[in-house]
């Protein structure tokens, strides 16, 4: 693909292509407002994110005289939504060079983005959890709009075992028993990142460089549920995270070991907390309080721009499962 | 349809009340089918006797139909200690037959005029302007006017079997009249809670006294005979379900004596009426919203959503969703 725009002092905005080097270095602290959660620090990181997410790459980076000085991307999902395979990308933080214009250089970075990937018949839905001055860019360009705020269930795990409970085994990989899971829970819902092996082995177990641990509870041959745990304690001010939780509703028994294997899990860690996230609808966030967990809302706004208005931010917050998995690019 | 009426943009006259509840009462009645119409001494209850004012204009055609509102109950508020208003928008209303005749909607026409005239900062002004819309309002506020999301608004909720108050010295006494007093608890909780709406005996009385629709039960804690805490309870419909409502708490967050003392009356009180879950709302940064979940409340989702629009640079949304404390009292939903 060639320059979208291209002045003749080797200044560039365009799409960064698969086939060509990664490009560490847009991604160097520069004047992000707050340390950006995703940051590859190696090919392999960036690797993961740009050229083995299954549903595709989504960056743009503007140069001058060759050297990146800004970057606006995301990292795409493939969702299901009212049963048809569409795509939601989960923005990252944007990035420019000091001495760049906002004006000049990311914002028609950020309008190229969204021209070449936010039309109807492209990503559905962008959404993210912006720093202060991507939250400004996106709702004057980009038509970005408030969502919710992200608010954690979060429990300290008390006293109690730091070894798995019977019943629940740690899994190397998702095998094709997600698969089967996620078509049964996602029938609960009008929206919500496909869930299959591809999906979370590529999110969770081929991570170069996070270890999420995948708690799994099985009868016989099928998977009736599954936990991701992550632990980092410079994550968020410290708790466990329960990045992912799929399991049928109404089986308490799943629900409950694996409760208990994440509980464990923090106990093992010493972390101060377990929290996760979950609509504010879905009766699990009514069954994680009956279990200890407060209600607690963070300072983080998402944000979500929807290329068609049937899906607008009040359709989304009724019908978008999501979880930190949904959440949280690390 | 009929030909566009020539009308006016301009704020409430004596007089316009007629035309406001004709249209009023007309429209509501046409989407509403629970809808009764609004009497005049309701309407004076409303926009005659709030002791923080009155907020409406009106698109009003010159034979004085009025084809559109846009009002607001303003509020005495401080923010860290200055005065100033708020005003919660409510009861806006465009006449089908006329709404899009103009240029622009009237709906928005007349928002602009509202928002021109009593929008700004400073003791006369509306700093803040909120509401909590139906979805049709808030798609048409958000792109015409400055409507932004807040918060999704969550209650808390618990059936009274899993509340237990726990033991106090002291003892909540219920009162048919908030005392003099209340305005010195108003001033105390606003320098504590940084943005609150004034709770003096003025706006308490004419808020759950007089009001007209409802009947609200109150109670009062003294320590040493000073008034320390107050609580306002109805058992009503939020949120399309039948409860026992905390529809106002006015108690030192941290002082945990004054708030058991309340908190069983509450309770009481609910028994009382044969509730069986008691709700209550306030704010996710409030530090009663741990500590009525730590009391066995839990939080539920509503069909709510606080839309709010700031004029001050100050006192922006996001230090509106840190700071600005309300309960359901400050709504007109319960």
């Amino acid at each position: 693909m060639s320059a979208l725009h291209a002045t003749p002092d080797g200044f560039e905005l365009r799409a960064w292509r698969t086939e060509e080097p990664a490009a560490l270095e847009a991604f160097e602290p520069r004047r992000e407002a707050r340390a950006c959660l995703f940051r590859p620090r190696s090919a392999a990181h960036w690797d993961w994110a740009f050229r083995r997410n299954p549903a595709g790459t989504r960056l743009f980076l503007a140069r001058r005289g060759g050297r990146v000085v800004a970057r606006y991307g995301g990292l795409p999902v493939r969702t299901r939504v009212l049963g048809e395979t569409r795509t939601f990308a989960n923005l990252l933080d944007s990035g420019l060079q000091q001495g760049e214009s906002d004006d000049e250089v990311l914002v028609p970075l950020a309008q190229a983005f969204l021209a070449a990937h936010g039309g109807p018949d492209g990503d559905l839905v962008h959404y993210g959890w912006p720093d202060e001055r991507d939250l400004v860019l996106g709702r004057r360009h980009l038509e970005h709009e408030l969502l919710r705020v992200l608010c954690l269930l979060a429990r300290a795990p008390g006293p109690g075992p730091r070894a798995l409970p019977d019943g629940v085994e740690e899994l190397a990989r998702f095998g094709p028993e997600v698969d089967v899971l996620y078509a049964c829970c996602a029938t609960h819902w009008h929206a919500s990142a496909i869930r299959d092996a591809a999906f979370l082995n590529w999110r969770f177990a081929e991570h170069p460089v996070r270890r999420f641990r995948l708690l799994g509870v099985r009868g016989g041959s099928v998977l009736r549920g599954y936990a991701v745990y992550h632990f980092d304690p410079e994550l968020l001010s410290g708790p466990a995270l329960l990045m992912d939780w799929l399991v049928l509703p109404g089986d308490e028994e799943a629900s409950e070991r694996l409760l208990a294997a994440a509980l464990a899990c923090a106990r093992a860690d010493e972390a101060r907390g377990l929290a996760a996230a979950f609509p504010e609808w879905s009766p699990w966030t009514t069954y994680f309080q009956d279990q200890g967990f407060l209600h607690h809302p963070t300072e983080f706004l998402q944000v979500v721009r929807s290329a068609v208005p049937r899906f607008d931010m009040l359709w989304l917050r009724d019908n978008w499962w999501a979880t930190l998995a949904d959440a949280l690019i690390l | 349809m009929s030909d566009a009426p020539a009308y006016q943009i301009r704020a409430y006259r004596s007089g316009d009340e007629h035309g406001i509840l004709e249209t009023f009462n007309r429209i509501f009645a046409r989407v509403d089918p629970t809808f009764r119409p609004r009497t005049l001494a309701e309407w004076r209850w409303q926009y005659e006797r709030n002791p923080s004012g009155r907020r409406i204009f009106l698109a009003v055609a010159d034979d004085g139909r009025v084809l559109a509102q846009y009002a607001g109950i303003p509020q005495r508020v401080l923010l860290d200690g200055e005065p100033t208003f708020f005003s919660q928008s409510v009861d806006s209303m465009a006449d089908p037959e006329f709404r899009r005749l103009a240029r622009e909607p009237l709906f928005v026409q007349v928002g602009r005029a509202f928002d021109e005239r009593f929008g700004g900062v400073g003791p006369e002004q509306d700093t803040l302007m909120w509401g909590l819309p139906v979805p049709a309002a808030f798609r048409i506020g958000k792109k015409q006017l400055k409507y932004e999301l807040v918060r999704q608004q969550h209650k808390l909720s618990a059936p009274l079997a899993r509340l237990a108050p726990r033991a106090t010295p002291l003892e909540a006494e219920e009162l048919r009249a908030f005392p003099d007093d209340t305005d010195a608890l108003s001033a105390r909780a606003a320098h504590e809670r940084r943005g609150m709406a004034v709770r003096d005996r003025a706006q308490m009385r004419w808020r759950y006294e007089e009001n007209p629709h409802h009947r609200y039960r109150l109670a009062a804690v003294r320590r040493a005979g000073e008034l320390v805490g107050v609580a306002v309870f109805r058992k009503g419909s939020f949120d399309l379900v039948e409860d026992g409502l905390l529809v106002d708490w006015l108690a030192p967050a941290g002082d945990e004596d004054v708030c058991a003392a309340l908190f069983a009356w509450v309770c009481a009180a609910a028994r009382a009426e044969g509730c069986e879950r008691l709700t209550a709302l306030v704010p996710d940064t409030a530090r009663e919203w741990l500590a009525f979940q730590r009391s066995g409340f839990r939080v539920l989702a509503t069909r709510y959503f606080l839309v709010a629009w700031s004029f001050s640079a100050r006192h922006d949304l996001p230090w509106m969703r840190r700071h600005w404390y309300y309960t359901l009292g400050d709504t007109d939903l319960a």
